[in-house]
């Protein structure tokens, strides 16, 4: 028995065999194969260049310096060489080798050879080599799902680290848990991973060699403790937890369907932030007041590609129909840059991407991207209560231009007598400074303002809140940030347009208190915490706590939260 | 069948992307074409095996041009190495 500690992601209790994935898909160990598989290892190495050079086709519609272009044009010759392709495959035939292996093993001998060689310029060429493997490998790793598919009944998965793709097979296979060797509480795939709704702890020190395969697990993701080869005992304890687990989920559905009111009498609506259609079948998310954010990065990888307008339509449609009567559906368009997506699209090439060309401004930078998703969305509003969330937005120019594009598309829908809603609300995240001070320009060209804390704060700060290191100083009780949030609030309520907060801020129930007493009458939260804010909401007065909140404003934010802390504590 | 012996001008040497306009341009014909330099002979239709040269500045290098059009192939390669392959 070995218990270890990481850093809880999403709650809940699990208990299974572990699996671990990433060893087995970076695997350079020879793995062999029966000689009847060779012609399937071939064939997935040709898939995985077929879909290297489809990755990188689209990254040179995508880029502009020629320099750049130039190096993702040789990287195609390299792929596209037969005589390179030729002799990977000899090697899974004369090798009996997977498919994997036979790349390490070429790719391996080619930069040791490219190294040594005494000209540096030529020697720093290595650098080409081991992009083209890595990339290979992953895509190889996408088509090649036996690993996943080999996953024991009620796995709990160990990763080093989480990827997207990673996350797409898990919520694909009946996994109960998931541990990463790496991650951070504030990143993006850690967010995502919130959405599989299944117990996951991040930040486990040596996980991967502290684990071995089919060890029993028994995973904690509320407090993010790890029990490893369990004893009777504690198996014992596990079974009487998910007892009581599964009495607790049948009193959520019943509570979920309550509104949250305060003891005050304010009606608070509380929405749900989903990633995928299929969650609105969660209880929390099916009975609670609306989806106030739809992130649609998924969609790109559940296709792997952009979803045509048609896709974007039948999946809205389907989130639409899972939650009427007529609650809303906040779609925010692709938010694609940053540490999403920046891969496969060339981002990476960005120097700052966060700082970069993301959000809105791909999306105007790329219209028919934008446009496909448009038509989607607009096609759907013929069946519900859906809206239009614009990501990233820092200029009031960048409003304009959508809407000019959302007319444009609303006028084909006409032109061909698709129905939709023409009074569609149009609205934008504030998570840019530049936009939060302006809120009352914003203000009169928006229909709403959803708040993305967790952007918001980084670019308040000027910390980038994937950074250990800067882990403390990334926090959203920063004055700095509330002032922000205020401005924000004080537009919308002036312009009387709704103000909604849909950042990590809202899912957490010590900041709750402090953004009521600020205004905020609709929160879209991560349904994990919906219940919970549900029931805190009901013990506060609105009046109450904004007198607490004058009183508390001049302080510092470790203060400020220390306090919120105590007083829900308190409740 | 066609040699000639080259010296290499261009001050990066055959990184990636001299091999892939080398590999690009010999594509275009039926002839073969290799490169040799000291004891390695490529075929210069791959470019993993034009970069397995590893051939910096000043490098000597023997091409050879083996078909039928094996004179256009000649013409258009020579002149992409006297061109520095456009760098400089």
């Amino acid at each position: 028995m070995k218990i270890l500690r990481g850093i809880p992601i999403s709650s809940g209790l699990a208990m299974g065999c572990a699996s671990i994935i990433h060893k087995k898909i970076f695997s350079k160990t020879h793995r062999p194969i029966e000689s009847d598989d060779v012609a399937n290892h071939i064939s997935l190495f040709e898939n995985s260049i077929s879909k290297s050079l489809q990755e990188l086709n689209i990254l040179l519609d995508l880029i502009e310096e020629e320099e750049q272009k130039d190096i993702i044009k040789s990287h195609q010759e390299i792929l596209k060489d037969e005589i390179f392709a030729e002799q990977i495959k000899k090697i899974i035939e004369d090798e009996l080798c997977s498919a994997d292996f036979a790349i390490h093993k070429y790719f391996d001998n080619f930069i040791k050879y490219i190294a040594n060689v005494k000209d540096e310029y030529i020697s720093q060429r290595k650098e080409d080599f081991y992009d083209i493997k890595n990339k290979l490998l992953a895509n190889l790793n996408n088509t090649d799902q036996t690993n996943l598919d080999s996953l024991p009944h009620n796995a709990i998965v160990i990763t080093e680290k989480i990827t997207p793709s990673i996350i797409l097979e898990i919520m694909r296979k009946d996994v109960l848990g998931l541990i990463s060797q790496d991650g951070t509480p504030n990143s993006h795939s850690a967010i995502i991973a919130k959405s599989i709704s299944i117990p996951i702890v991040f930040d486990l020190k040596n996980a991967i060699t502290s684990i071995n395969e089919d060890d029993t697990v028994i995973l904690d993701g509320s407090t993010g403790e790890i029990i490893i080869q369990p004893t009777e005992k504690q198996i014992d304890n596990y079974k009487v937890e998910i007892e009581r687990k599964i009495k607790s989920d049948k009193e959520k559905i019943k509570l979920s369907a309550l509104p949250a009111i305060t003891s005050d009498g304010v009606k608070i609506d509380i929405m749900g932030n989903i990633s995928m259609a299929e969650e609105t079948n969660l209880p929390e998310i099916k009975f609670s007041d609306g989806v106030g954010l739809f992130r649609t990065e998924f969609l790109y990888y559940q296709h792997n590609d952009f979803p045509s307008s048609q896709s974007h339509f039948e999946i809205y449609r389907q989130t639409l129909a899972n939650i009427t009567p007529n609650k809303p559906v906040y779609v925010r368009v692709f938010d694609i840059g940053g540490d999403k997506l920046n891969q496969k699209f060339g981002l990476e090439n960005e120097q700052n991407p966060f700082l970069g060309c993301r959000g809105i401004r791909f999306l105007l930078r790329y219209p028919q991207i934008f446009k496909n998703q448009i038509r989607g969305i607009l096609r759907a509003s013929h069946y519900g209560n859906i809206k239009i969330m614009l990501p990233m937005v820092s200029k009031v120019d960048e409003v304009l231009r959508s809407k000019k594009i959302i007319e444009d598309v609303k006028e084909e829908l006409r032109t061909e007598s698709q129905p939709f809603n023409d009074n569609i609300k149009i609205g934008i995240m504030v998570e840019v400074p530049s936009t939060a001070i302006l809120a009352d320009q914003f203000a009169q060209i928006c229909d709403f303002f959803s708040l993305g804390t967790n952007d918001l704060t980084q670019y308040v700060l000027a910390a980038d809140r994937n950074n250990d290191f800067l882990f403390s100083d990334f926090t959203y009780y920063n004055p700095a940030v509330l002032n922000l949030i205020e401005k924000t609030i004080k537009a919308g309520n002036k312009a009387q347009i709704p103000v909604s907060i849909c950042g990590e801020m809202a899912s957490d129930p010590v900041a709750v208190p402090l953004l009521l007493a600020m205004g905020i009458k609709n929160f879209s939260i991560n349904p994990d915490k919906i219940l919970e804010i549900k029931q805190n909401i009901k013990n506060y007065s609105i009046k109450n706590l904004q007198e607490i909140y004058k009183k508390i404003l001049a302080q510092s934010d470790i203060d400020i939260q220390k306090y919120y802390t105590q007083f829900i504590q308190k409740k | 069948m066609l040699k000639e012996t080259i010296t290499l001008q261009n001050k990066l040497g055959i990184h990636v992307r001299p091999a892939s306009l080398i590999v690009k341009i010999a594509a275009k014909f039926k002839s073969n074409f290799y490169i040799k330099k000291d004891d390695v002979k490529i075929n210069g239709k791959s470019i993993m095996g034009v970069m397995m040269l590893a051939a910096g500045k000043d490098s000597s290098l023997e091409l050879i041009f083996d078909g039928v059009d094996e004179e256009a192939l000649k013409k258009e390669i020579i002149s992409l190495f006297n061109n520095k392959f456009g760098e400089e």
